[in-house]
């Protein structure tokens, strides 16, 4: 038996055991069934599929006249029905019968999903992990960025911000080798809460 | 026309699918007797008794000859079958429960360890029906996904890559099934030793 091994790593001793294992298996394999037990089977299997699609055959002569005198027979039948029972042939009142009532129309109360508006929903917070990016004032940053820590960062002054009039944007210096420095905006103080 | 009176003994699978599927019953016929004592050996380790098993073999023919279209000819015809009546006796064994037909007396477990270990066949006395019945009770400790994964391996002798077709997994899942198999089979011979 010739198995693939995709594990460099693979202990061949565990093979030799799975080998074993699977010897002493096959070597105590349960007995088959008797004769008639697979007899029996395989009838059963006959049935159920067939012994394959049949074979096409040409329509005799004898089934073709018994079909036309049976169709004959049931035409015929009909005919008879149809004086004897006038319904049969729809000359009979019809009965009345009951008609399921329409359903109404939906209403506003049915609406069962309401969506809200974009101008409705306030973005609070966002976790960075569950992102694939931030929009900050300019094109998406794709993919994972990493937040300097504290001590990447020295603060050495403050000045207005060139954006949003209200703001102050820190001078900031970063040590050699820090990651992306994201700026934020402080809270305004001044700004009317909605 | 292809003449009815040829026999099918030794013609490739594919050609008894293609005269069966033309309504040659000779076809099926050794479909049937090529391909039942696997089938049967499969369903028995995964059921534990004859007439369960017989009954997913039945099951299992049907549905594959019955399923053609799906087959497709992707795979070989054995494991197309192996891979039905295996999902058959699963199926089966859920509806009815694994009827357990293993005696507790018999073997010895030390014998039957020192022949899993060396191979020593001086256990060749004891009653082979007995340790068949250990060993069925061996697999019952594993997960259906890992007994059928060991018994494809076993009693049908299937690559990992035909058992992956036959499961519809990757060979790294059938080697890891392989795994804890072993382990779980191991783990039974050596406490049947201890006690």
């Amino acid at each position: 038996m010739n198995h693939s091994r995709h594990d460099p790593e693979h202990d061949p001793r565990e093979d030799a055991e799975l080998q074993a294992l699977a010897r002493l298996f096959r070597d105590h394999s349960p007995s088959d069934p008797p004769a008639d037990a697979w007899q029996r089977t395989f009838a059963r299997i006959e049935a159920a599929v067939g012994k394959g699609v049949p074979p096409r055959r040409s329509w005799p002569t004898y089934l073709l006249v018994g079909l036309a005198a049976a169709a004959a027979a049931l035409v015929a039948g009909v005919m008879v029905a149809q004086e004897r029972w006038p319904i049969l042939a729809g000359t009979a009142e019809p009965k009345v019968v009951a008609v399921a009532p329409k359903p109404k129309e939906p209403t506003e109360d049915d609406e069962p999903f309401p969506v809200a508006l974009a101008s409705e929903v306030h973005i609070l917070s966002v976790n960075p992990n569950e992102a694939d990016r931030l929009v900050m004032q300019g094109p998406p940053v794709l993919g994972a960025f990493e937040f300097a820590f504290a001590e990447d960062i020295e603060i050495v002054g403050v000045e207005p911000s060139p954006e949003q009039k209200k703001c102050r944007k820190p001078i900031v210096q970063v040590s050699k080798g820090a990651p992306m420095v994201i700026v934020v905006p402080a809270d305004d103080e001044d700004d009317e809460q909605p | 026309m292809t003449p009815a009176a040829v026999t099918p003994a030794g013609h490739p699978d594919e050609e008894l699918l293609a005269r069966y599927t033309d309504g040659q019953p000779a076809a099926l016929e050794e479909l049937f007797r090529r391909y039942r004592v696997p089938a049967y050996r499969v369903a028995f380790r995964l059921l534990g008794n004859e007439a369960d098993a017989l009954d997913a073999v039945q099951d299992g023919f049907v549905k594959a000859l019955t399923h053609l279209a799906g087959f497709q000819g992707r795979s070989s015809f054995k494991t197309w079958l192996l891979r039905v009546v295996s999902n058959a006796a699963l199926d089966l064994g859920r509806q009815r429960g694994r009827r357990e037909t293993v005696s507790l007396d018999g073997l010895a477990p030390e014998a039957m360890h020192a022949e899993l270990l060396t191979g020593d066949r001086s256990t060749a006395g004891l009653e082979r029906a007995d340790l068949r019945r250990q060993l069925d009770e061996a697999l019952a400790t594993l997960s259906d996904v890992q007994r059928q994964t060991f018994v494809l391996y076993a009693d049908a002798e299937l690559t990992y890559r035909e058992i992956a077709e036959v499961t519809s997994t990757s060979i790294g899942t059938v080697m890891s099934r392989l795994f804890y198999a072993r382990q779980k089979l191991r783990a039974y011979f050596s406490e049947r030793t201890v006690s």
